[in-house]
């Protein structure tokens, strides 16, 4: 896939994982926890952060990264998450081949980060982040964006207009933290990375509703990473 | 074609100079024919290097010493600095570090 990312290594990897964080446009460190995980997570793994070029004019991407001791940083020229995300997991992957597991971090919030250890240690093969079924709410959202049809009508419409607009979102998460092994990733860039169609849809959305949509749903272990 | 790092990775040189840059079927540039261990030089003038293959399916390139110089990765690329010597690459690393300098 082309990439849209510029990244920047200021450390070689010493970890079997690796932390990516897409930070949103308004980032910033609001409290002691935020600081303190950011530091659990480059203790525990290779953190690698993702600056939207916006929040570059309100923060150093280098100067930050050096602070939490990450591995590097990626300055993204999409604003879609998921694209930068999967951008990003092709240069690690490629350039260091090192990483068994990819942990993706959509917020930061309270987790046992210490556990990961033990986690890795399980061998997993399979993603761990709890997902549900899109249900009729949400397709509503997605698919009555113009009024004069309903999101059932437009669901069945072929018109090439409506063809690419979040026709690929069939569930979703609200975790936080989502654990993916090596080969899984592997198989979610080769089955999607060259198609845009797929990518484009999911610009107005996040990374959840992008990867529990891409694995398929045995691939899922349906558990939260903090409740193993 | 003369190619700039996308990014910054200091592994890696910041640019990369025309002719610096090469793969098999091309013929051979001189700083690997002075770095590399030259085997046998055939009639028609073409050098045989000596080299091992690696578990990846690529070529390890032993320099005139007998150590390994560098690993060339399966459909890959050799690629030179003064700086950082010679380094090995996949074309995917390749896309994925750099970009055309223009």
């Amino acid at each position: 896939m082309d990439t849209k990312i510029r990244v920047y290594i200021l450390q070689k990897e010493r970890h079997i994982s690796c932390s990516i964080i897409f930070l949103a446009d308004d980032f910033r460190v609001s409290s002691e926890e935020d600081s303190k995980l950011l530091d659990s997570l480059s203790k525990e793994t290779d953190l690698f952060l993702i600056f939207p070029k916006v929040l570059t004019k309100k923060i150093s991407p280098k100067k930050f990264s050096t602070l939490y001791d990450a591995m590097g940083y990626a300055i993204s020229e999409t604003e879609n998450e998921s694209e930068a995300i999967l951008n990003a997991f092709e240069y690690l992957d490629e350039v260091f081949k090192k990483h068994l597991y990819y942990l993706v971090v959509n917020q930061l919030s309270p987790f046992p980060i210490e556990n990961l250890q033990r986690i890795f240690g399980l061998q997993l093969q399979t993603a761990v982040f709890s997902s549900y079924r899109t249900d009729y709410k949400d397709l509503e959202e997605i698919y009555s964006k113009e009024k004069e049809y309903t999101w059932w009508e437009k669901l069945l419409r072929k018109d090439e207009d409506f063809e690419n607009e979040g026709l690929f979102c069939y569930s979703n998460s609200d975790d936080d933290y989502f654990l993916i092994p090596v080969n899984v990733f592997r198989k979610i860039l080769e089955e999607y990375g060259n198609n845009n169609y797929y990518i484009d849809s999911f610009e107005n959305y996040s990374f959840n509703t992008f990867i529990a949509s891409s694995i398929q749903p045995e691939n899922l272990t349906n558990s939260k990473l903090d409740e193993i | 074609m003369k190619y700039k790092q996308r990014g910054e990775y200091n592994k890696y040189p910041k640019e990369i100079e025309e002719g610096n840059l090469w793969r098999i079927n091309e013929s051979p540039p001189q700083w690997l024919i002075d770095q590399g261990k030259i085997i046998k030089i055939t009639e028609s003038g073409e050098y045989v290097f000596d080299t091992s293959p690696d578990s990846n399916g690529g070529l390890i390139f032993k320099s005139q010493r007998g150590g390994a110089l560098a690993t060339l990765p399966k459909d890959g690329y050799l690629l030179y600095s003064k700086e950082k010597g010679i380094i090995g690459l996949t074309e995917k690393q390749l896309n994925l570090l750099y970009e055309e300098k223009k």
